[in-house]
């Protein structure tokens, strides 16, 4: 009789605990139904750009940023409400990825924070113009990680990975490697809202299928594109602090102010990964051009390709998180690192402070007759 | 053993006909016309994205054939491939045009849905999976027409 007492309580927890996860399965189904149908409250920058795109529901969709600089505009498909706030909700992920902004915090990013280690990663930081970036007169500026045109090239063969990469692929390796953190599953409302969102971008700018745009990716910088003196890290060093170093910390731990994040890390717990393609030491092109095309903020453009080889060269040194590849080892090592470097750092540069040598005192010092371009005594 | 391995992998390679170990896609009647047609030589002679583009063209106009994990229909039946019902124009239009509120379903649908849903539907068969190597290809076709047609996201086959 005991027995049959132990097995009935034992059948009543595994119901009850099974009845327990589908109530639970249920009422996160019903809260993300709930979100879906919610009016979305923009970020002030996505309230510009969707505004400038003209962005709301309707039968027919034209595009004013083709009427502006082409004159002519085509008419596409139009939106319902449920796709207006897709791509709203698309584009506040990409400009506030952590919910920072939001009311709600992260639930209106459907808890994006799950995917990303540390508090300051946001799309906006590699992708930026919230993946749109123009310069003042409105042209699309070259090598700028756009969003749109990553849209119209998607499914194309990938070298890093050896894969045609669809759109959501390549938006799970950014959560995985340049946020550090988390493979969102591929149908998530996460990603699709950000899908959405890029192809709202390529409609907008009335951008074509399969077509390669300047804006698209990163503009590459290898060593071939350079007067081939090598790599430098001291010279990187010195150009960081000139150049990098008054937004985004000597350390390169960016810059975090009343809990908004001014400038993201480059180094550091809250930057991007060893794996990830912006670490020099990784791929020594893509960090680099990176800088050429969109560092400076404003004054994009400024920098010498071999002074951006420098300063990414001088990046991949950094402590950083360990990637996935690397193991558990250097994971440690890393953390070591990090928690130890920066005050280590301070430190050496209290004592003793010798001031790093001016551009033309570094030249001379290495028998170079000519000193870094663009860097004043 | 040694043997024995070396005589799976050339078996696998040359003698097994199994797409999973083929490096290179079938070459199918009419390809070579469609790929013309459709200037799939914008993506380059040979590659990744044209063999995919290739099986995808397989696959849509040989479904029973490249896909039969995924329908019934066999070689007998009237209609027993994608290009039964669509054209590959409509596959690239229909790809611009995906990732749109469903008025009928009541939610959003991708383009990879869509094949799934034809593949449990209209061709009496099994869902894939959304990695499918099959609806990556179906994919992939249509935005090898959809290039070709120099389509932007959202466009109408009527145009203005």
């Amino acid at each position: 009789m005991r027995a049959v007492h132990t097995k009935v309580l034992k059948v009543a927890l595994i119901v009850a605990l099974l009845s327990g996860l589908y109530l639970l399965a249920v009422a996160r189904h019903a809260e993300r139904d709930a979100l879906r149908k919610a009016a979305v409250e923009l970020t002030p920058a996505c309230k510009e750009k969707l505004q400038a795109y003209a962005l709301g529901p309707g039968e027919r969709y034209r595009s004013p940023y083709l009427l502006r600089t082409a004159g002519r505009s085509s008419t596409l498909r139009g939106y319902s409400e449920d796709d207006v706030r897709a791509i709203q909700r698309g584009c506040n992920i990409v400009d506030d990825l952590q919910g920072h902004l939001a009311k709600s915090g992260s639930r209106e990013r459907w808890y994006a924070n799950r995917f990303v280690r540390g508090a300051q990663t946001t799309c906006n930081h590699c992708h930026q113009g919230v993946g749109d970036k123009q310069d003042a007169a409105g042209n699309r500026q070259v090598g700028s990680n756009s969003l749109g045109a990553s849209w119209v090239m998607a499914d194309m063969y990938d070298r890093f990975t050896g894969m045609l990469l669809p759109l959501e692929w390549r938006q799970m390796q950014c959560f995985i490697n340049s946020s550090n953190g988390f493979k969102p599953n591929s149908a998530d409302d996460l990603i699709r809202d950000i899908t959405a969102y890029s192809r709202f971008l390529s409609a907008a700018l009335a951008l074509k299928i399969g077509n390669h745009y300047p804006e698209q990716g990163i503009d590459e910088i290898p060593a071939s594109a350079t007067l081939k003196r090598g790599d430098d890290y001291i010279r990187g060093a010195h150009l960081y602090r000139q150049k990098c170093a008054s937004c985004h910390g000597l350390q390169g731990l960016g810059t975090v102010a009343q809990g908004r994040v001014l400038y993201p890390a480059l180094a550091g717990p809250e930057s991007f990964s060893l794996d990830s393609r912006m670490n020099f030491a990784r791929v020594n092109t893509v960090m680099a051009g990176f800088i050429c095309r969109n560092m400076p903020l404003g004054a994009e453009g400024s920098l010498e390709n071999q002074d951006c080889r420098d300063i990414a060269y001088y990046l991949g040194t950094l402590p950083r998180p360990a990637g996935d590849r690397q193991g558990p080892l250097v994971a440690a090592w890393e953390r070591i690192m990090m928690a130890v470097m920066p005050p280590l750092t301070r430190y050496a540069e209290s004592i003793g402070h010798v001031p790093p040598p001016t551009p033309t005192q570094y030249a001379e010092s290495l028998g170079h007759n000519d000193r870094p371009p663009h860097a004043p005594d | 053993m040694v043997a024995l391995v070396v005589g799976f992998v050339l078996w696998a390679h040359f003698g097994s006909h199994l797409a999973v170990f083929r490096s290179h896609v079938t070459l199918e009647r009419g390809w070579k016309d469609f790929r013309a047609a459709y200037s799939v030589d914008d993506f380059g002679e040979d590659g990744h994205f044209v063999r995919a583009a290739q099986s995808g063209y397989n696959v849509f106009f040989l479904t029973h054939k490249y896909a039969a994990r995924f329908t019934r229909k066999t070689g007998v039946d009237r209609i027993n491939a994608c290009a039964g019902c669509h054209t590959a124009e409509d596959m690239a239009y229909a790809f611009v045009n995906s990732d749109r509120f469903d008025t009928r379903l009541g939610r959003r649908v991708s383009f990879e849905e869509r094949v799934m849903r034809c593949f449990a539907g209209p061709m009496n068969g099994f869902v894939p999976t959304l990695y499918d190597p099959t609806v990556r290809d179906l994919r992939i076709l249509a935005r090898a027409v959809a290039h070709h047609l120099q389509l932007s996201e959202g466009a109408r086959r009527d145009g203005d």
